[in-house]
């Protein structure tokens, strides 16, 4: 079996994922793990939700009070850093305010569901975002639905490809880090890519998505190699 | 406990310092007794605690009351910033003067009001790991607590390296589905 293969088997993964949070995944397989972690958001969901199952295993410790000074370097480090936090903050949403995914994505619903990018709501049914080229065009439509766990894209403009490159959708965690793939996307018509529970879990978390032309033969496990083509805000959907 | 740690997040993730501090002083004794048990060593752990709570800080807005409880997303932090930190210093426990070991707070006989104290969700994995078996269940717990590999387990327990292999992967075994 290779490793890519490996990696997809929900058997093995989960189990690499327990054994990563339970902390008996030690050395190179936990290092491979965590690049793997990184890259695809299935891995990560899963592992989160056992890391979150053992940190309760911190709850029976003995409590040990650290020295004071802790408390002083963490004070002043972050009243040092809420400036830059500030501006971050007012960019973001300026990011939004030039609108016109939100606009769009407001005409995939239906009419009983709105559309709120603000809102971090765990009652999310649905996200949406409409992907848009260097020129702001929206060239493609995705939506997540919870009812039947999948991730649809559709092409609303053709996007020419060289020979030997398909379109690959990615997603960028809100707070940062390495984008994750989720999939090969056709370069016309309609794309379905099938999620399971813990990957719609992680949709909150997620705030950009993207696609790039990349080699046909670009293993999930080697990371984004292209310039983005299309880019969009990933935004939740709620019932009223 | 874990409410209270969840709307103190919620304050934080708007730049709230008061409610930081609080979150600081509540949560800290059990995250540095964390971060000791796997460093080691007393400065490494502050060093630790530290960083970690300014990604607690950072990331407040992040963390899903949804996914878990807010003091276990915080243990998980403290946790991997203190395997990071090992990792980057190549630091093994073999190195260091053991100060901190033994699993005597994890033991099956607790204390009733120490138990009553425990969150639903820790009582529930307790109750998980009562169902393995003695060699399983320590071997899983020295590897959360103290980051023992196998190798060190086996010289630790004097089992061979096959033996305390098989005893964790029996034990996750176990223990999936009834975390499941």
């Amino acid at each position: 079996m290779s490793k890519l293969n490996r990696y997809q088997n929900p058997e093995i993964f989960e189990r690499l994922a327990m054994a990563y949070a339970a902390g008996t995944l030690h050395g190179r397989a936990r290092l491979r793990f965590e690049a793997l972690k990184n890259q695809h958001f299935y891995l990560e969901a899963t592992t989160n939700a056992y890391e979150s199952k053992f940190g309760n295993l911190a709850e029976l410790l003995p409590g040990e009070k650290p020295s004071d000074q802790v408390w002083k370097n963490i004070e002043e480090n972050i009243q040092v850093d809420a400036p830059a936090r500030n501006v971050a903050k007012k960019s973001w949403f300026g990011w939004l305010s030039n609108g016109y995914a939100y606009a769009l994505a407001a005409l995939l619903v239906t009419t009983f569901m709105i559309v709120n990018p603000l809102s971090t709501s765990p009652d999310a049914v649905a996200y949406a975002a409409v992907l848009e080229d260097f020129e702001n065009t929206p060239v493609a439509i995705t939506r997540i639905t919870h009812d039947d766990l999948s991730v649809s894209v559709d092409m609303v403009k053709d996007i020419p490809l060289e020979d030997g490159k398909v379109l690959k959708l990615w997603c960028h965690p809100k707070n940062g880090g390495e984008p994750r793939m989720m999939g090969e996307v056709s370069k016309t018509g309609q794309t379905i890519i099938k999620i399971n529970a813990n990957q719609w879990e992680h949709m909150q978390t997620i705030g950009i998505l993207e696609i790039s032309p990349e080699p046909s033969n670009l293993s999930d496990s080697k990371s984004r190699k292209n310039i983005v083509t299309l880019r969009g805000q990933l935004s939740p959907i709620s019932e009223k | 406990m874990e409410d209270n740690f969840a709307e103190l997040l919620e304050l934080c993730a708007e730049q709230d310092q008061r409610a930081f501090k609080k979150l600081y002083q509540e949560a800290s004794p059990k995250l540095y007794s964390l971060a000791l048990r796997l460093l080691q060593k007393p400065e490494l752990a502050e060093d630790v605690l530290q960083e970690a709570f300014i990604k607690i800080w950072q990331k407040a807005g992040t963390y899903n009351s949804q996914k878990g409880k807010a003091f276990t997303w915080m243990a998980t932090v403290t946790r991997n910033t203190s395997l990071d930190k090992l990792r980057s210093l190549k630091l093994k426990a073999a190195e260091t003067n053991v100060q901190y070991e033994g699993l005597d707070f994890a033991s099956d006989d607790l204390e009733p009001d120490h138990q009553e104290d425990l969150s639903q969700e820790m009582q529930r994995l307790r109750e998980c790991l009562k169902q393995l078996q003695p060699a399983q269940r320590e071997c899983i717990l020295l590897s959360y607590y103290y980051g023992h590999t196998h190798q060190e387990l086996s010289v630790k327990l004097n089992k061979p390296l096959g033996t305390v292999k098989a005893w964790i992967r029996r034990g996750l075994e176990s223990l999936k589905p009834c975390l499941s």
